[in-house]
């Protein structure tokens, strides 16, 4: 166990003796994107980066599949897959590791147990451990070190679990200390597009869009209702003419967007700004792997392309935006 | 367990280091899930209480309560609820360092040698309803308030704690569990089996903390769960669908014995302390549909 001390305080890796050494750690539930690949380039290695992109697809999959068959709501997926994501900020991606404790799916699972805890879902860690073997065929009944496989799993689980909690540094609220701020987009994406008195469709495309773009570490670096308020503006710009829904009222959308109040919201602009540019850049170069392709049709029915031209031609229209954001953030950098 | 990766020391803000940083002097509790300690604080001298929740020994890891407790300690800052100093672990063990308050209200109640002044009631009652609408207001739920979770400090202030059942009210949709409160101060909704419920359970249960500081006997004490729906109904009347539309709709609304509600005479004869104002806010409080509870 004198090893798990050494994981208990991120940057003292080298004692394990008696003397437990502690650092008092400030919660950081976002980090600048210059930091994220800093820390990725420490826990990554260059050969791995495809992998690790890849297995996070996979393991996402996986979670997506569980939260189906255990009928979590979405907001579990999405804690957990920012646990994943955070995980990976501070330990060694590993793949071809014989320890257990390197395996991302477990621990993607691991994510996904504390997220019910956190999201007051919970459910008992066997039910867990029984969807997880069961979706990935693995056979319970064998045993490993004298334990049955059930409780070997169950041990590396919680394990984990003692890992993630000193990573998100007990920090249940991420970033919220308010807590009638939700931390989880896909809810306050529905408030918003209620408050804003949005249709049906722009709303259903703006949920599409976020559970692609939950997948990303985006909710590493912006606060969830800013990325919400990002999202609807990319979805009231692409105004889609033919979306694979059945509702016809097709409202004003330049209304809306100009009623938009980031203030309001409580939304720094800078940071919506921020992921609106990370939106249209995701969608411009992932589009054919994301959820959004099998809602809208292959071609703009009206300019007759490729869809992934319409998120150009915006990425355009927001690149004066961004140069703005720029601006504001050298400034700020300087002033401080 | 293999190399847990090169730990980055940047960026983050590292200041003093929490394991010297408390002593534990004297073990004063031992609940469910954790161990409470007394302490201080060394660089202030500080009082603490320090309660330490065993990690490892649970079948599911940590536990629930302890999570919530963190993360609504966390968010709560009021004179009126208890204030989460810090958070750390050590190898085993989570640890939550709390504001220590010596005293609660249940130990008051009990010891008849104290005489309990209508002023003294009047401002327990009045921090406890500071502390409750501070939580209601950021939309969290208590769901244990009882005598024995009301702490109080050593200048008089009186503050809510254990925090290991609340919940944030969020989606309209969701279930909540109707298995909250400790028995003798649960409304009637949740004797119902009811699993939406709304902050109303908890100006219940402030309620009949308000007759049990009158009384100084726990109010309705039920035996078991089905006792305590007769207790609580033959003392404030059986609901009827006149008085609280659609509660025979409520899960485990059947075979009740159908008692009148209390004339005012009636209580006026049980709290004989109370003036007319008292007992208006008791009624209040303690109105058997949620809907029409005072806030």
């Amino acid at each position: 166990m004198s090893k798990d001390s050494t994981t208990t305080d991120n940057g003292t890796t080298k004692s394990t003796t008696i003397h437990i050494p502690s650092i008092t750690q400030i919660s950081r539930p976002f980090f600048s994107n210059k930091e994220i690949s800093f820390l990725h380039s420490q826990t990554i290695s260059d050969s791995l980066k495809l992998h690790y992109k890849s297995t996070k697809d996979q393991v996402f999959q996986l979670l997506f599949q569980i939260c189906k068959s255990m009928k979590f709501p979405l907001r579990m997926l999405s804690t957990a897959m920012n646990y994943y994501q955070r995980y990976y900020l501070f330990n060694k991606f590993e793949l071809n590791s014989n320890d257990i404790l390197d395996d991302p799916y477990l621990i993607s699972l691991s994510c996904l147990f504390l997220a019910s805890k956190v999201e007051d879902c919970i459910k008992k860690l066997k039910d867990f451990q029984q969807t997880y073997n069961k979706i990935k065929n693995i056979d319970e009944s064998i045993s490993i070190d004298n334990l049955s496989f059930l409780e070997y799993q169950r041990k590396a689980l919680l394990q984990i679990e003692c890992k993630l909690l000193q990573i998100i540094k007990f920090d249940f609220n991420l970033g919220n200390n308010h807590p009638s701020i939700k931390m989880n987009i896909d809810y306050l994406l529905i408030q918003f597009c209620k408050q804003l008195k949005i249709n049906y469709k722009i709303s259903i495309l703006s949920w599409f869009i976020q559970f692609d773009i939950i997948q990303t570490p985006l909710c590493l670096v912006i606060p969830p209702h800013c990325i919400a308020v990002g999202i609807i503006i990319v979805a009231l710009n692409l105004k889609p003419k033919e979306l694979h829904i059945e509702d016809n009222t097709d409202d004003d959308y330049d209304e809306i967007l100009n009623s938009i109040d980031c203030e309001r919201l409580n939304c720094p602009e800078v940071l919506v700004n921020e992921s609106i540019i990370y939106i249209l850049d995701y969608y411009i170069h992932q589009y054919n792997n994301s959820i959004l392709k099998n809602y809208l049709p292959e071609k703009d029915p009206i300019t007759n392309k490729d869809q992934v031209f319409n998120f150009m031609n915006l990425k355009t229209k927001f690149n004066d935006l961004q140069d703005l954001c720029y601006q504001i953030k050298e400034k700020d950098f300087i002033q401080n | 367990m293999s190399v847990a990766g090169p730990q980055p020391t940047v960026q983050l803000p590292s200041v003093s280091t929490p394991l010297q940083n408390y002593s534990k002097d004297k073990k004063v509790g031992e609940g469910t899930y954790a161990v409470v300690y007394l302490g201080k604080q060394i660089t202030t001298k500080r009082n603490i209480a320090i309660k330490e929740i065993k990690t490892g020994l649970f079948k599911d890891g940590l536990d629930m309560s302890a999570i919530r407790e963190v993360k609504y300690l966390q968010e709560l800052k009021h004179p009126n609820v208890i204030e989460l100093v810090d958070v750390f672990s050590t190898t085993n063990n989570l640890n939550l360092v709390l504001e220590f308050l010596p005293c609660d209200l249940e130990m008051l109640i009990k010891d008849k040698s104290i005489v309990f002044k209508s002023s003294d009631i009047k401002s327990w009652l009045l921090m406890t309803l500071r502390g409750v609408h501070h939580c209601h207001r950021n939309f969290i739920l208590h769901r244990d308030l009882k005598p024995n979770n009301l702490l109080i400090a050593p200048d008089g202030h009186l503050k809510l704690a254990d925090f290991g059942l609340a919940r944030s009210l969020g989606n309209p949709n969701e279930n909540l569990s109707s298995n909250v409160v400790t028995r003798w101060y649960r409304a009637p909704e949740l004797l119902f089996g009811s699993r939406h419920y709304t902050g109303a359970i908890d100006i219940w249960s402030v309620g009949i903390i308000f007759a049990e500081l009158m009384l100084r006997i726990p109010y309705l004490p039920g035996k078991d769960d089905v006792d305590q729906i007769d207790v609580t109904f033959r003392a404030l009347g059986t609901p009827t669908e006149q008085i609280w539309p659609n509660v025979s709709s409520l899960p485990m609304y059947n075979a009740l014995h159908v008692y009148p509600p209390p004339s005012r005479q009636e209580l006026r004869q049980r709290f004989s302390a109370a003036t007319e104002k008292a007992l208006d806010l008791l009624i209040l409080m303690t109105q058997l549909d949620p809907k029409s509870k005072t806030n």
